[in-house]
């Protein structure tokens, strides 16, 4: 009863916090997204990456919605319903109180508003909502439904977003950290760490010659080495952390080209010593490890697949869902440590032996 | 758990919630989103370029001027890559030349765009701009090619027809 409780209180506290959306405009490309929704989709629209963005906007239009508000009312709505499923995942790893820590992190934090508030944020809120449900799906016992599952949340992922792709990742890293499936030393482990694999790339194929092999102005507009691409987007990563820990610089265009070669590495340095750390304390802490590992393997093809920009808010919701999940478990593990009785020296009392009746 | 960490927990809530109930403020309208992304980062063109369009949308059209040509100083940057300072220079060139056109000065903006156009004969919103130009000089046939240019190049361009009887 206090857990639904509090859940209705952060969905409403979520709604108050958004409140302001339902005067808002189109702002900045939202006209070019929701162009979807004043024209049929072909089969082409439908089938590539985020494929179920566009045809969530189509729906919208053919049901007659006008101006913005019901747009951004959608967006709202995506919102909360990741923020329901992240709560049923991350139940299953915490106890209800620290769920609850990491749903309410996910629902206010201000990291997140431009996906919610920017209507073409959408693509991120159903990526994350099919990366968050193909982990979950796969969170109770391992069965063929459950693989069923978990494979059409990936592909409602990847038509959020191509980069929903990661949550078959993100399912080999449950495997492995928190179930501490053996993959490669059991035929049955090796067989589900190969059929993943499999499904992978057969999904990143189509990915990969829509969005780059294909697409004509991601070659023209993506120039940089991929060293200078990869070090660029660790100083990314740590500017948006810090905003995670401290939002007061959050921007719709943050200014990362300024740094030099050095801090860079020294960022680069910092995240690589993050997930050496994480991985040390996966036996103690597994629901931190996973947490960490969840925002490096959904980061993952931002690092190795060169863009136009580097990261910004509304492509880090996925990712820092790993980071809400990390941040309630360290909360947790803290708050044992603070609370656990201190161990006083007692003194050892020597009894003498029971004096044996028998003759 | 204890209740000093449910406290802090209670506290670091509302502090988010608040945050975020500003940050959706910010995201009501495209000046308000521009003007916060020029403060946050006043080196980069983009958020000078996008202020600058807020700016003419709400009829400042002398501070529009100002943040257009902000954006074209700040294109130059070698940090950019080549790409983004080809944009942006050839985004704040069009622009400032529209905004020209506007305020009556429109043989300076023909002379801008003509420039823009012989930098890069495919940018399409210089071509459709000179397109505009010419049909406001009464010599709207001349605009025809740039305009049809324009749509090929960028299918979101609207229709261009010139009424007749005009040259």
């Amino acid at each position: 009863m206090r857990t639904r409780l509090t859940l209705i209180a952060l969905i409403v506290a979520t709604l108050v916090a958004y409140a302001p959306v339902r005067y808002a405009g189109l702002v900045y490309e939202d006209g070019v997204y929701m162009s979807f929704a004043q024209r049929p989709l072909t089969f082409e629209d439908l089938a590539q990456p985020r494929g179920l963005t566009a045809l969530s906007f189509r729906v919208q239009g053919v049901l007659g919605a006008v101006g913005p508000q019901p747009y951004h009312a959608v967006n709202v709505a995506c919102h909360l319903l990741v923020g329901l499923i992240f709560f049923g995942l991350a139940r299953t790893l915490l106890p209800v109180p620290y769920a609850l820590v990491a749903v309410g992190l996910y629902f206010l934090h201000p990291i997140n508003t431009e996906a919610v508030a920017y209507i073409a944020g959408r693509a991120e809120l159903i990526a994350a909502m099919g990366t968050v449900a193909a982990v979950w799906a796969l969170a109770g016992p391992a069965t063929w439904m459950a693989a069923g599952l978990a494979f059409l949340a990936t592909v409602i992922a990847i038509g959020g977003k191509e980069t929903g792709l990661m949550a078959l990742g993100l399912i080999g890293l449950y495997a492995v950290v928190i179930r501490r499936v053996p993959v490669l030393r059991t035929w049955r482990g090796a067989g589900w760490a190969l059929g993943g694999l499999a499904t992978f790339v057969v999904l990143a194929l189509p990915i990969l010659q829509t969005r780059i092999l294909g697409a004509i102005e991601y070659l023209l507009m993506t120039e940089r080495t991929p060293v200078r691409y990869a070090l660029t987007q660790a100083y990314a990563v740590v500017v948006l952390l810090g905003n995670a820990l401290w939002p007061s610089g959050l921007t719709v265009d943050h200014d990362y080209e300024f740094l030099t070669r050095g801090w860079a590495l020294v960022c680069l340095g910092l995240l690589a010593a993050g997930l050496v750390a994480a991985w040390w304390i996966r036996r103690r802490a597994p629901v931190v490890t996973f947490g960490i590992g969840w925002v490096a393997i959904a980061l993952l093809p931002r690092f190795v697949v060169p863009q136009s920009e580097h990261l910004n808010e509304p492509q880090i919701v996925t990712a820092f869902l790993g980071l809400w999940l990390a941040s309630a478990a360290g909360l947790m593990h803290l708050n044992a440590f603070v609370t656990a009785a201190p161990k006083e020296a007692v003194w050892d009392a020597v009894s003498p032996p029971p004096v044996s009746s028998s003759p | 758990m204890s209740r000093p960490v449910i406290a802090v927990v209670l506290c670091a809530w509302c502090a988010l919630g608040t945050t975020t109930y500003m940050r959706s403020r910010v995201w009501q309208s495209d000046f308000a989103l521009w003007r916060d992304a020029a403060d946050k980062a006043p080196q980069k063109p983009r958020p000078w370029i996008n202020l600058a369009l807020a700016l003419e949308q709400a009829g400042d059209l002398d501070q529009a001027m100002r943040a257009h040509q902000t954006a074209l100083a700040l294109s130059f940057q070698p940090r950019l890559t080549e790409y983004q300072q080809r944009f942006s220079a050839l985004a704040s060139e069009t622009n400032i030349a529209r905004v020209l056109a506007i305020t009556g000065q429109e043989t300076a903006a023909k002379r801008m765009l003509d420039d823009v156009i012989t930098k890069a004969p495919l940018f399409a919103h210089a071509r459709w701009n000179r397109a505009v130009l010419l049909a406001r000089l009464g010599r709207c046939e001349d605009g025809l090619p740039d305009a049809q240019l324009a749509k090929q190049l960028d299918a979101s361009f609207q229709e261009f027809a010139c009424a007749p009887g005009s040259r």
